[in-house]
């Protein structure tokens, strides 16, 4: 079932999100500015494929030069 | 409560406690006595917690562990039971839990200080729980699932709301004197400042019941003129540096001040500018983080406290 996403209230940097009457936590940073507690918001998430392919290269790499064996 | 009913009380409970021990088994006693005193949510700390008494003609006031949010049980020396909010959703059966251990079976007064998860969010379960008589709630409301079906479950029991504001006085009776300091204005942009900040006097003790009414409220109250003294104080909004100000504590001037919030919250409450007032200011420091449930107990003279 998808339940709302509502702001419960803002507590220092973090804003309290209300999820089928449980609460988490979502940096303030990653909420449009002037969102304030009462708010409805919509969250839309995507995978990056691009990106992650990206970082695993990077990391691979880096990986590589530090093993001895 | 008269003697004879008092009496009857005790027999009740002794026959009970004679029941525990002789029928059940010592692994369902186990359970029964964790369940009723371990308040705490599972992930925090779960330290057994004291479970106050019912003590005919004093006052208890049980500042309930419900991690990061508040609950205050409030038992009246005039038999009745009060509860000022109820912590998060999850908190909702221990708190339920807790007042049901004391024998309690019902809630004579019910107060909301503001519709925040921290602070409503058990207290659907608590009406559905008990049969309850008066509900005071402020005005400020907001717009999630928690504080709707809070609404609507009192809806659904035909019961109406009385409204919280500074000037209302719940109760004034031999000696007890329990009323509502703030909110003292109509409009708030942030939910805290409509706290129903809650006072309450038994004879030369009192107690004052903040919610998480910041500077702003508090400045309201203090220019109100209204008498802001008490013996104890529950700390404004678990310790955040939003409450507390200076001139406030200054006219509360407590012996004891208790915070309530769950270790290692990310809101880093209570923030240390707060302890360092509270340090200043001289009195004592309880944090249901540190002490599990807090109880004190007032005889209308003297004050004596439970705290881990």
């Amino acid at each position: 079932m998808n339940y709302m996403l509502i702001i419960d209230r803002i507590e220092e940097d973090w804003a309290v999100i209300e999820y089928g009457k449980k609460t988490f936590n979502i940096p303030l940073s990653l909420l449009p500015k002037g969102a304030k507690e009462g708010d409805v918001i919509n969250v839309l998430v995507t995978v990056d494929e691009s990106a992650a392919k990206s970082r695993t290269d990077d990391i691979k790499a880096l990986a590589k030069d530090l093993f001895e064996d | 409560m008269s003697k004879k009913t008092k009496t009857s009380f005790l027999l009740i409970l002794l026959a009970l406690f004679t029941f525990l021990a002789g029928c059940g088994s010592a692994a369902k006693n186990e359970a029964t006595v964790h369940n009723r005193t371990d308040v705490a949510m599972e992930e925090e700390k779960t330290e057994p917690n004291k479970v106050a008494t019912t003590v005919n003609g004093k006052l208890v006031v049980s500042f309930i562990n419900v991690g990061q949010g508040d609950c205050e049980l409030l038992q009246l020396p005039t038999g009745q039971n009060m509860l000022i909010d109820a912590g998060i959703s999850e908190a909702g059966p221990a708190v339920v839990s807790y007042i049901k251990s004391l024998g309690i079976k019902k809630i004579d007064y019910l107060i909301a200080t503001h519709p925040h998860a921290d602070h409503i969010g058990g207290m659907e379960l608590v009406v559905k729980s008990f049969p309850i008589g008066k509900i005071y709630m402020t005005r400020g409301t907001t717009t999630t699932e928690t504080f709707k079906d809070l609404l609507q479950t009192i809806k659904a029991r035909g019961m109406t709301i009385n409204t919280a504001k500074a000037g209302v006085t719940v109760i004034d009776q031999n000696g007890l004197k329990i009323s509502f300091l703030a909110p003292c204005g109509n409009s708030y942009e942030e939910l805290n400042n409509w706290s129903a900040v809650t006072k309450v006097q038994f004879g030369n003790t009192s107690f004052l019941l903040t919610g998480d009414a910041q500077e702003l409220s508090e400045n309201e109250m203090l220019k109100s003129g209204v008498n802001l003294q008490a013996d104890v104080l529950k700390v404004g909004h678990h310790g955040s540096y939003s409450s507390t100000s200076p001139a406030f504590l200054k006219a509360v001037d407590p012996k004891y001040a208790v915070i309530s919030v769950r270790q290692g919250n990310d809101y880093g409450h209570p923030h240390q500018v707060t302890l360092d007032k509270l340090s200043a200011a001289g009195g004592t420091v309880y944090r249901t983080d540190q002490n599990g449930t807090v109880v004190i107990t007032s005889d209308g003279k003297n004050l004596s406290v439970k705290a881990w």
